[in-house]
């Protein structure tokens, strides 16, 4: 289709707004309140076109391309038009400096005083060189406002944590109420009163904390000007460069954009090109990655326990003295944990290291007891393959969502997005909190209730005779005494699950760590299957798939034997090496404890040598997300002190252990190899393949059978003790605790 | 269709089978019942507001967060409309209102005088209540009843071709702490 802009010919497809196809042809058309990820609005009337036989003039943001239009931008009565609607805007807005003759040497002499209470120029504002209001003003070329200038009333609102809000600035476009309504569900931030009188607030005018806010950030980020600033930055100068890397603060994945000036991070925002995020973070990527890296409590040198005190020491000491050490335990003394917070390249050089020079019994890491295990060990218990892999933007299309053991908000808020999605698109919305131990009844019970003409529904085949026959002996009416729940409330649970939709049931870590088991496990795939719905795993750690993969690929390497956790009877262990800040050591638990991690914590206290690693922001990793998407997290930074990255700290030590096959000079090496030695990465890991949509590799698991839920309880007891990680962990550094005004979101 | 049922969006976090049990409160037992009124249609807002106003006089920070919890509907929304409108009243009102119009009609018929003499006589600017919670008087740009000017409406009854001899008859009772007269032909609501 084509239409005529300006006298060009111009191809367009789909069906996109004039603003759209103007944007994507070079064409200037300014505008304030259209917002890539927002549904139109035209409240600023900068866009306005004249469309040939339409009366008066169009806002091109809410005006829909047609075949053969012919659209004209900049007429002179056009740019007249919107040269008066831009003063009338700046007639409320501080435009002293928008309109000043001297602002092209300006910066160079005021570039340090900002701060100030209050903004009356853009010198002052901590949007200058960020302002969309400055970059269209500057493209207008506006040197006079006609009007008397009116200062917005209202104070800079300051007793938030993290964003500060001032209203002389807003230009009313609302594109924050629209994002915190339409893309967060949110609905914090609204207009209040009316008229000339309209300012952006909250209701009852209560503090953003007080109002239900998540600090997402994504009314920061959509401000056009510096009415909604990040406090953080507002008094900072802008970024030199700005890199894109993969969040590590959780299992989600989320593409950051992270500013950079002088070497050090400035502050983050979510990338709106990210496949999983697509413009949006929480309140950790969008706030704390700075504070996280340059955190006083990183450690930046490597550490060796000298006269019971932990003293300073070169790699060269620290790496000659752990190999000495390390030589002197015999195989299956020296035991190996580790986070799955750290990258697939880490996680991988850990296995080798464990299986090939210290013959370590297993790997412990917190993969294990996670969601994402949990149902890889139902699979392996009922022998069959169970699929992992899915797509976070499905569940917006589903027709009934169950959650189970996990605060979406707070620990997975990108899926919480897709939720709302499907909830505005009418899905039907359960959160559970089973009493514990009463999973199986529940589920069992809810199952048992699902409507008969979709239990007919369900295939016989596949073990559902045997399942069906099992839920008629259910008795519901006491599980619903047991749950102290009506009856009735189970039954419309139940006959919303059968939705012609699809049903999602994600599923968190605390259902899975606490006593659900694999009873539990195989009651929800049974219940799941029954209705034709998909069991999601929800894990927080931001590689526990990564994780997963390649301890499932050394499974057969490492010599399993005695957990260090184990209980009485077994031995343990004579020395540690942990990767990570888990499992929580106490103290004399081990000869010899190596910890290598990126922050002074509790664990790093009780070592005898302590090896510093970098954050993910400084070294390129593979991060695999819940989902199964694998993402090359880049280096956005130099390491910071002596640290160094996982996978060159172990190859180090190996190759001051003497062995061989540790010759590793990159991330990318690393990768080659373990693309060869786990399969499912497939492409993935291999350093050209990694392109931005890339999944695990699985086995074809289809839609299962189902389970026979006597058969796998009995196979409960292999299982090692999961341990839920907090959502707030990153490294051993608690964000929630370490962050005065995080401590305060979640403290509510 | 299949009923839909919504027990709340992810960033309200509510649920089940934690069910919501309404702490009984007036506002909230009022709410309900205006709502069940209008079906419980969240576009019903501004009628939901307007009967519990009558009702209460003004609109509390419990009544609006009554609306919005029985409703389902974000607060902020609630609070939004309930700050668009002027005849809505966030503040306490008095048992008795009276409006002077300063409409453009009233302005030049004398209104200003008549709104001026209302606040000699109740001893209140515009605006506001009197301390006991007696009266209320407010000034509004248009009754749209021109013809009637200089306007004022008392607890509800306009009263036409105001002037100080007639509002000192019309206040008496309120003055007297006495209940105005019955309103009975109430005019348009604006």
């Amino acid at each position: 289709m084509t239409i005529t802009i300006d006298g060009r010919s111009i191809a367009f497809e789909g069906r996109p707004t004039l603003l759209e196809v103007v944007a994507a042809n070079g064409i200037f058309v300014p505008s304030l309140c259209d917002h890539p990820g927002l549904e139109p609005y035209a409240a600023c009337r900068l866009c306005l076109v004249e469309v040939q036989g339409r009366k008066g003039f169009v806002p091109a943001c809410s005006t829909a391309a047609e075949e053969g239009m012919v659209i004209r931008t900049s007429t002179p009565e056009l740019v007249a038009l919107r040269r008066g609607i831009l003063e009338l805007i700046l007639a409320e807005h501080p435009h002293a400096c928008l309109i000043c003759s001297e602002k092209t040497s300006c910066d160079d002499f005021k570039s340090t005083i900002r701060k100030t209470g209050e903004v009356t120029g853009c010198v002052l504002c901590p949007a200058n060189g960020r302002c969309q209001l400055q970059k269209v003003v500057g493209a207008m070329g506006l040197e006079v406002v006609p009007f008397p200038s009116h200062r917005r009333p209202g104070e800079v609102r300051r007793d938030d944590p993290f964003i500060d809000r001032d209203n002389s600035l807003c230009i009313l476009c609302g594109r924050c109420v629209r994002v915190c309504r339409e893309v967060r569900g949110a609905s914090v931030l609204t207009f209040v009163s009316r008229g000339s009188g309209t300012v952006i607030g909250t209701a009852i005018d209560r503090r953003l904390i007080d109002s239900g806010c998540q600090f997402c950030g994504a009314c920061v980020d959509v401000c056009p000007t510096g009415s909604l600033a990040d406090r953080a930055v507002r008094y900072e100068r802008l970024p030199e460069t700005e890199k894109k890397s993969v969040c590590p603060f959780c299992g989600q994945g989320c593409s950051l954009t992270v500013g950079l000036r002088e070497g050090r991070i400035l502050g983050s925002a979510p990338d709106p090109e990210g496949r999983v995020n697509r413009g949006q973070a929480c309140v950790r990527g969008r706030f704390l990655v700075k504070q996280a890296v340059h955190h006083p409590r990183r450690l930046l040198r490597p550490l060796v326990r000298e006269n019971g005190s932990l003293r300073n020491a070169t790699w060269e000491e620290a790496l000659a003295l752990a190999a000495e050490r390390l030589a002197k335990f015999g195989p299956g003394e020296v035991a190996v944990a580790a986070s799955s917070q750290n990258s697939c390249e880490d996680l991988y050089v850990l296995h080798k290291f464990a299986a090939e020079v210290l013959k370590a019994p297993v790997v412990v890491g917190t993969w294990s007891g996670s969601a994402a295990e949990g149902l890889r060990a139902l699979g392996r218990a009922a022998g069959q393959a169970v699929s992992l892999n899915f797509r976070m933007s499905d569940i917006g299309f589903a027709g009934a969502i169950l959650i189970l053991g996990e605060d979406l908000p707070r620990a997975q808020p990108m899926v919480g997005l897709q939720v709302n999605k499907a909830v505005a698109r009418g899905a039907a919305l359960t959160e559970l909190r089973i009493p514990s131990g009463k999973e199986e009844l529940f589920l069992t019970a809810l199952a048992a209730l699902v409507p008969k003409a979709s239990r007919a529904a369900a295939p016989d085949a596949d073990g559902g005779k045997t399942f069906k026959a099992h839920l008629d002996k259910a008795d519901t009416a006491a599980a619903a005494r047991a749950l102290s729940i009506s009856k009735k409330e189970l039954l419309e649970v139940s006959s919303r699950l059968a939705d012609p939709k699809p049903s999602f049931f994600l599923l968190g870590p605390d259902f899975v760590s606490g006593v659900a088991g694999l009873g539990g496990l195989a009651a929800l795939w049974n219940l799941a299957r029954l209705v034709g719905g998909r069991v999601i795993p929800l894990d927080r750690e931001a590689n526990v798939r990564g994780g997963l993969v390649i301890a499932e690929a050394f499974s057969a390497r490492l010599s399993a034997g005695p957990v260090r956790t184990g209980t009485s009877g077994q031995p343990k262990p004579r020395a540690l090496y942990l990767a990570g800040p888990y499992p929580k050591l106490e103290p004399g638990e081990a000869e010899f404890v190596i910890v290598q991690g990126s922050y002074d914590d509790e664990n790093s206290a009780l070592a005898d040598i302590v090896l510093p690693e970098t954050t993910s922001f400084e070294a390129e990793g593979v991060l695999v997300n819940i989902e199964g998407r694998a993402q090359l997290s880049a280096q956005v930074l130099e390491p910071l002190g002596e640290a160094k990255p996982g996978w060159w700290i172990l190859k180090s030590l190996a190759a001051k252990l003497g062995a061989t096959g540790f010759g590793f000079d990159s991330a990318e090496d690393v990768r080659r190899e373990l693309a060869a030695a786990a399969p499912a990465f497939g492409k993935a890991a291999s350093p050209a393949g990694l392109g931005d949509d890339e999944f695990l590799a699985e086995e074809p698991a289809g839609a299962g059978a189902f389970i026979d839920i006597e058969s796998v309880r009995s196979r409960d007891a292999r299982r090692p003790p999961g341990a839920s990680r907090d959502a707030d962990d990153y490294k051993g550094l608690h964000l929630a605790r370490e962050n005065k005004s995080l401590k305060l979101v979640r403290g509510r | 269709m299949p009923r839909k049922k919504k027990t709340g969006t992810v960033a309200s976090g509510t649920v089940f089978p934690v069910m919501k049990k309404a702490a009984p409160s007036p506002g909230r037992t009022a709410a309900r019942e205006v709502i069940g009124k209008y079906g419980g249609r969240k576009r019903a807002v501004i009628q939901v507001l307007q009967d519990l106003q009558e009702r209460f006089r003004w609109l509390s920070v419990e009544t609006l967060e009554a609306v919005a919890l029985e409703l389902d509907v974000p607060l902020a929304h609630v609070y939004s409309v309930a700050t668009f409108y002027k005849s809505f009243s966030l503040e306490p009102r008095g048992r008795h209102i009276c409006t002077v119009c300063m409409g453009t009609a009233c302005h030049v018929r004398g209104g200003t005088a008549v709104l001026e003499h209302f606040e000699r006589r109740l001893g209140i600017p515009a605006g506001q209540t009197s301390p006991g919670g007696e009266v209320t008087l407010e000034r509004v740009n248009c009754l749209g009843a021109c013809a009637l000017a200089p306007l004022a409406v008392v607890d509800g009854r306009y009263y036409g071709q105001m002037n100080e001899s007639k509002a000192n008859e019309v206040l008496k009772p309120i003055l007297a702490g006495r209940d105005a007269p019955p309103a009975s032909d109430k005019g348009p609501v604006d």
